[in-house]
């Protein structure tokens, strides 16, 4: 071994190499990484659902199934848009809907394109459990004012699928993108075009 | 790296990518005369992809293949709703057969294959003669017969478009006229075939007569009997697109793979640099 | 271990986890304080490819495992459903499958540069055995692996194979059915190949390997010139003169290999992932299909020394089992080469022409048996009408046996032919070219 090793001019080179080294590395791993997500089949069983709600009489709630979720249709009576309107803000964990997942075109208040057409994932924002529906005013105690109630924490949502204070959900239900065309219903797919 | 370090690397590599040869052929060998489309045109790709739907997928079917991915092809969702879509409506199923695989079945003897990698255990030369090879036979239930695939179940859906062809026959062998020896009768034979402005087949028959082998040469070619819609060169064509749509649907990441690999070998050029320049400082060490 | 070595890491962590487990010492065991010869030609970059084919295989499985469905009613499908519908599933799976052929291509010539060189000779014996072992499992390996397209080459090479098996007198159809696990391959033969395609397979290789880099590590590196390094040290610090520290000076070379390698994969992966139908055959793009036989069925390159010295021998007694036995003895007998060998010296640079006429000859059998393998024994015509008395007049066959005959030679003449040879004296220390 004859004259000094030039330790900084050797580190300088394991640099450079180290960079066109770095990104093969990364080009072999892309694909692996890539192929984990949802492949075309999935994507194209979780392509948006049309529903016929010509049939839905007021009260009556359907449920349909989008991406491997259940998704609450319902026409909400009146009186039961009035009830939930009249829930003091105080009750709720979210009454304006800030932190919960809803498209931007639905009404923050009716969490709805319009009032009476509901359409939510019935999907428990705390742990994913579906809620039952306790429609009936006073179901669930005195001042229930008709809502779902998730029986594996006790979360309690009003019709609009807003959260009640004290209960473990931290958010409202979430509302999927939908768009409403006369007499079909189309889930997945938003008023603004967009797909989820 | 030494220069004879290099060179062994090249021809081990050589040696090892390329195919010692083909396969050994058995049976007629098939003279295909005709265009041949290019995979990156997608004008044709789109008219390959319109016969497709109109001629094949009423019986077969591309199970694995999806609507959704035509968009390859430069065509927007709607243009393939409307044009090719006939036996779905749901953009991301894949092409099934307008037919029950069941009837199918009852009606050719064998449930028409799959055709989604079609072009990958046929070779698209293969598949493009077969497409032209149909000629009348009334022999067959069907009414056709095949010139690269005898006595296929399939009828001639093309039709319509080639026209009806009849296949003409001929045979060399030792006639003490004009052919006096087997070497002649195969020397004419050859010459037939390959000069043959058509498909032709060409096929070598060892009869046993008395205890002597008799050989003989057979050239067949097709001619034109009844006109289809389409003259005998547009025929070719749509032939030609059809197939590249074929060979497209089997691998419709071609494309793509190819240039990533131009990419990959780019990045690993680079690479490759970095590390003899790394490897030749850290061996100044060794004497 | 940790004891004998002062932590070469200053950060706490690693010191602490040094304290506890011996990473310094095996750094420098294995690495650092490796030494190998400084003489390794081009033909030692092989054993660290092969590692890293190994790695590539394992972890492209992994992710072709997460798609694909061993049943027999889906795996064709869900092969092109990984091709297609999962997002670069088709590079992953063309990786796989040019991986399965690059493994093959790398283990012989790695193989061929134990021949060259004898690295299998004393003290190597053991180690040799385990490179054996490896070889073995790998060709189980490929051909479990070959079965899951479920294409008609492999529902037919699968048959061929496991049919090799009824050849065995007494036992041989129901040790085949037993195999099968049906009367023919079907379902359970898909499912259970599978299994031992992706976990019993890969477990016994790993440990295989490992015990194939720890046997080299104890007895270190054999060189082209065949001479050991540990007999000259210097007397002071107690490392070989002629040996070198494996980090950095193998690993920044293996690096140079390790490119170039990826460089010819990426070639074949990207432009000619079928490699004209040698690496995946245009028949297994067709369903199996049990009732319906393809033209001409024959394994997969890397197998067809091997079916051809299987065909080449003539049944006896309307028994396939001679040729059975051959093709065996074809694979196993190079596990007796360490006792075959008795040359004076290791290196094919200072042995005689004896050993290397030897030595040429069954290299050419070897990769000329190979080529006939892939063919249909029609390939070169038939003999001409003077051949009377002889069961085939198709000349491959002939061929093959001649070459089959050559095989053997090599091994069976061995003892001979390397004591007869006339050997060059070995140098006293490696030398460089």
């Amino acid at each position: 071994m004859s004259g000094p090793v030039n330790k900084s001019r050797r580190n300088t080179i394991i640099a450079v190499a180290a960079v066109p080294g770095a990104l093969t590395g990364a080009a072999i791993v892309a694909p692996l990484v890539a192929s984990l997500a949802p492949s075309e089949r999935a994507k194209a069983a979780g392509a948006p659902v049309t529903v016929d709600i010509s049939g839905l009489r007021p009260g009556e709630k359907l449920n349909v199934e989008w991406r491997g979720k259940v998704v609450w249709v319902m026409k909400r009576t009146p009186e039961q848009v009035a009830a939930f309107e009249a829930i003091p803000a105080s009750q709720l964990t979210d009454a304006d809907s800030k932190k919960s997942k809803q498209p931007d075109y639905v009404n923050a208040k009716t969490r709805s394109i319009t009032p009476e057409l509901m359409v939510m994932e019935g999907v428990c924002t705390h742990l994913g459990c579906s809620p039952t529906a306790k429609l009936t005013p006073g179901e669930m105690g005195n001042d229930w004012p008709g809502g779902f109630y998730c029986p594996c924490h006790g979360s309690k949502f009003d019709l609009a699928g807003r959260v009640f204070t004290g209960s473990p959900a931290p958010t409202n239900l979430t509302i999927p993108p939908y768009k409403v065309d006369g007499m079909s219903l189309v889930i997945g797919v938003g008023q603004d075009g967009k797909e989820a | 790296m030494k220069l004879k370090t290099l060179l062994s690397i090249l021809v081990l590599s050589v040696t090892a990518i390329i195919p010692v040869a083909a396969f050994a052929n058995e049976g007629p060998e098939i003279r295909y005369v005709g265009v041949t489309a290019d995979r990156t045109d997608s004008a044709s790709l789109q008219r390959g992809a319109r016969l497709f739907v109109n001629y094949c997928l009423g019986c077969h079917s591309a199970q694995y293949m999806r609507y959704n991915r035509l968009t390859d092809l430069h065509l927007t969702e709607d243009q393939i709703k409307q044009n090719l879509m006939f036996t779905t409506d749901k953009i991301g199923d894949v092409m099934k057969a307008a037919i029950n695989p069941k009837d199918a079945k009852e009606w050719f003897g064998a449930a028409p294959p799959d055709l989604s990698v079609m072009a990958r255990s046929y070779s698209t030369e293969k598949l493009g003669a077969y497409l032209r090879g149909f000629y009348q036979d009334d022999k067959r239930d069907t009414g056709w017969n095949n010139l690269v695939s005898p006595n296929i179940g399939m009828p001639h859906v093309l039709q319509e478009l080639s026209g009806v062809n009849k296949l003409v026959e001929t045979h060399y062998k030792i006639d003490g006229n004009e052919i006096k020896t087997e070497h002649e009768a195969e020397a004419k034979a050859q010459a037939q075939f390959i000069a043959s402005p058509t498909m032709a087949s060409f096929e070598h028959h060892a009869d046993k007569k008395d205890g002597k082998v008799e050989n003989t040469y057979i050239v067949r070619t097709l001619v034109n009997a009844v006109p289809g819609k389409m003259s005998a060169a547009d025929y070719d064509i749509a032939v030609a697109d059809l197939v590249n749509f074929m060979d497209y649907v089997a691998e419709p990441n071609k494309a793509k793979r190819i240039q990533i690999g131009i990419m990959m070998l780019f990045l690993l050029s680079f690479l490759l640099g970095a590390a003899i320049w790394m490897k030749k400082e850290f061996w100044k060490d060794v004497h | 271990m940790a004891s004998n070595h002062a932590s070469m890491f200053t950060n706490p962590v690693l010191k602490w986890v040094d304290e506890r487990f011996p990473m310094t010492g095996m750094i420098k065991e294995h690495l650092t304080e490796y030494y190998a010869p400084k003489n390794f030609n081009f033909w030692y970059y092989f054993g660290s490819l092969a590692l890293l084919v190994l790695v590539l295989q394992i972890v492209t499985g992994i992710f072709l495992t997460m798609n694909y469905k061993p049943d027999a009613a889906y795996a064709f499908g869900s092969v092109e459903y990984i091709m297609r519908d999962v997002d670069y599933g088709w590079l992953i799976r063309y990786m796989h499958s040019t991986g399965a052929s690059a493994f093959f291509i790398v283990v012989y010539l790695h193989m061929c540069r134990g021949l060259m060189y004898g690295s299998y000779r004393k003290p190597r014996e053991l180690l040799w055995i385990f490179g054996m072992l490896i070889y073995l499992c790998l060709m189980a390996e490929a051909f479990f692996g070959y079965l899951l397209p479920w294409g008609q080459m492999s529902f037919w090479g699968a048959q061929v194979i496991v049919n090799i098996f009824s050849a065995i007198p007494f036992v041989g159809p129901d040790l085949a059915v037993w195999i099968r696990g049906d009367y023919s391959i079907g379902d359970a033969t898909l499912n259970r190949f599978f299994a031992f395609h992706v976990i019993a397979l890969p477990l016994v290789l790993i440990g295989l390997v490992a015990a194939h880099i720890l046997a080299l590590h104890e007895v270190g590196s054999n060189n082209p010139d065949g001479i050991e390094i540990k007999k000259n040290k210097d007397p002071k610090t107690g490392i070989p003169l002629d040996g070198i520290a494996f980090h950095p000076y193998y690993t920044v070379k293996d690096i140079v290999g390790v490119v170039v390698f990826l460089m010819i994969f990426t070639i074949i992966v990207f432009f000619l992932p079928d490699m004209g139908g040698y690496f995946l055959e245009a028949n297994n793009f067709i369903p199996a299909d049990p009732l319906k036989t393809p033209e001409h069925i024959a394994p997969v390159w890397y197998f067809t020394p091997y079916y051809s010295i299987l065909r080449a021998i003539p049944p006896l007694f309307g028994s396939q089992f001679p040729g059975v036995i051959g093709m065996g003895m074809a694979t196993m007998i190079f596990f007796a080469l360490p006792w075959l060998d008795r040359g004076a010296v290791k290196s094919i640079r200072y042995r005689g022409t004896l050993y290397k006429s030897f030595f040429a000859m069954f290299i050419v059998c070897f990769i000329v048996l190979g080529y006939l393998g892939v063919k249909p024994t029609s390939v070169w015509g038939q003999l001409g009408d003077w051949a009377t008395f002889v069961d085939t007049k198709e000349r491959a066959t002939w061929v093959a046996r001649f070459l089959t005959i050559g095989y053997f030679a090599f091994f069976f003449l061995m003892p001979w032919y390397t004591k007869a040879d006339k050997t060059k004296p070995e140098p006293a220390r490696v030398t460089m070219h």
